[in-house]
């Protein structure tokens, strides 16, 4: 702490400036104290399934089970608990501790909070949960995650030594929906336009979900140059959430370049409804709504 | 850090499908004389392939990786069997006469679960998904192993002394999309037909605006992988 003191007084006495820098220096190279360094480390973990995509009525009780590998070089114990989840319409997740207004986190019990793995990625630990959908549960689409992390004795950090020091944890969330009843995804295909996504200007099906759950979209699509080079498309495959308007990303199967103009030509898939595409895209300019 | 290899061996869980109810198909033929006796029988094949999510970020151990920094004088001798970062932003510069001597330098140690070079510490990172969608990882970032809590900042063990996490810069190698080093970002890397098998290296440098007060700052990085 003295070298906070020192650095104090040279802000606050340029006459002695001088002599406080040798002694700051002097406290640097202290500070630059060889610090102690442990075994490897690091979170290696993996699930199965990644998602869960459950459907349910009102009463209830869903017996589920996951399977949690232990991916490093040592037994880990392993934290399980359930998080909030948000989804933007830009296709950003971010997890929440706080219930939600919404939530429905209280439906679900969990085998344990803590678990024990192996290091052996043939002996992964089953975990089991449970979702017990109330009779008063409204037809509405329960969605939350299961967060899965491993605990760490090492979060206190040292104060002996100084030093600036940033641990990097991994976590991996399993996400789970549960349709309650009636719930499903009401979805509406528009244009085809130019958007940027990611920084990039990439061409995007416009979509909008005025249901009640979550949906996707499937599709069998082709970019047509001018020149008649055929390019398969593949579409982004995440949800779309109730309620949101997305853009969804149409990406060149084989990764190669799109040349403009182009027609996009082929059918998309949702919930049950086929949908004919064929419109032109005359640049890779943002905002180019597509002809039909 | 996991090989790839973990994720096939993983992998290979097949699960049979659903067999319940399964008869065999059988068929008996009966042709006129003189025509060829032909039955036939169909075997249907399925394999339902389980959807894995794998992630990996540091050494495959059992602790938190840890990132560590140190700031001492480039001009000096060399500290241990660090490489001094001898670059331009310097954090403070001395009056004459100690300016020839007086430039800091920061640099990394690497720390448990990576390695470094210069002011940059490198941490390994290993993705797998065969879930059919891109594979999106969130960051958050809080001190609070040191007691402050502060959104976006290293936390020192004096209320109030913190280090902004825009003083580091956060990179990847192309591969892995790291997000921005800031509290609730978020970056998505694609699938190919399907599959995330990726490994990369991340990056952080550390290059000081000011001068920190002495003693130990730190902030925890979580990232959060998951397909939504």
């Amino acid at each position: 702490m003295w070298l906070l003191r020192l650095n104090t007084r040279a802000e606050n006495n340029h006459r002695n400036q001088p002599t406080v820098l040798v002694a700051l220096i002097g406290a640097l190279f202290a500070l630059a104290a060889n610090i102690a360094l442990a075994a490897d480390s690091g979170f290696s973990g993996g699930v199965t399934p990644s998602r869960f995509e459950l459907g349910a009525t009102k009463g209830d009780l869903l017996r589920k089970s996951l399977k949690i590998y232990n991916l490093s070089a040592r037994p880990q114990q392993y934290a399980v608990r359930t998080v909030e989840w948000r989804y933007s319409a830009t296709g950003e997740i971010s997890f929440h501790d706080d219930l939600a207004q919404d939530s429905c986190r209280e439906w679900v019990r969990l085998e344990r909070h803590k678990i024990n793995v192996l290091p052996d990625p043939q002996r992964p630990r089953n975990f089991r949960f449970e979702v017990a959908v109330p009779e008063s549960a409204t037809h509405q689409e329960c969605r939350f995650a299961l967060m899965i992390e491993n605990l760490d004795g090492d979060a206190q950090a040292d104060f002996a030594g100084g030093s600036v020091s940033m641990p990097i944890a991994g976590r991996i969330a399993v996400i789970v929906y549960v349709g309650v009843g009636d719930a499903k995804s009401d979805l509406v295909i528009g244009e085809v336009s130019i958007q940027e996504l990611h920084h990039r200007n990439v061409p995007t099906v416009t979509v909008e979900n005025l249901g009640n759950a979550h949906g996707r979209l499937d599709a069998d699509l082709t970019a047509i140059s001018k020149g008649g080079n055929k390019t398969p498309l593949t579409i982004a495959t995440s949800p779309i959430l109730p309620g949101q308007t997305r853009f969804m990303a149409l990406t060149p199967a084989n990764g190669q370049a799109l040349d403009y103009p182009l027609t996009v030509t082929g059918t998309i898939y949702s919930d049950g409804q086929t949908i004919s595409i064929n419109q032109e895209l005359r640049s890779a300019t943002r905002g180019i709504v597509a002809e039909r | 850090m996991i090989s790839k290899t973990f994720g096939k061996a993983v992998g290979i869980g097949l699960l049979v499908c659903n067999s319940s109810g399964a008869f065999a198909d059988a068929d008996i033929a009966v042709q006129p004389a003189g025509t060829a006796l032909e039955a036939t029988a169909n075997v249907d094949l399925c394999v339902v392939v389980p959807q894995i999510l794998i992630f990996g970020v540091g050494a495959s151990a059992d602790a938190v990786a840890k990132l560590q920094w140190t700031i001492d004088n480039a001009a000096g001798a060399a500290v241990g069997n660090n490489a001094s970062y001898a670059g331009a932003a310097a954090p403070f510069t001395a009056p004459a006469p100690f300016n020839t001597t007086a430039t800091a330098a920061v640099t990394a140690n690497g720390g448990t679960g990576a390695s470094a070079t210069g002011n940059q510490a490198d941490l390994p990172v290993f993705l797998f998904s065969n879930s059919g969608s891109d594979v999106t990882i969130t960051t958050s970032v809080a001190g609070g192993a040191t007691g402050g809590g502060t959104v976006d900042a290293l936390d020192h063990q004096t209320a109030g002394n913190t280090i902004p996490i825009s003083s580091f810069t956060g990179g990847d190698g192309g591969i892995i999309t790291q997000p921005t080093l800031s509290n609730t970002s978020s970056a998505a890397t694609a699938h190919t037909a399907g599959i995330v098998n990726l490994a990369d290296t991340w990056t952080y440098s550390y290059t000081p605006a000011t001068i920190p007060p002495s003693g130990t700052y730190e902030a925890r990085v979580t990232y959060v992988a998951s397909t939504p």
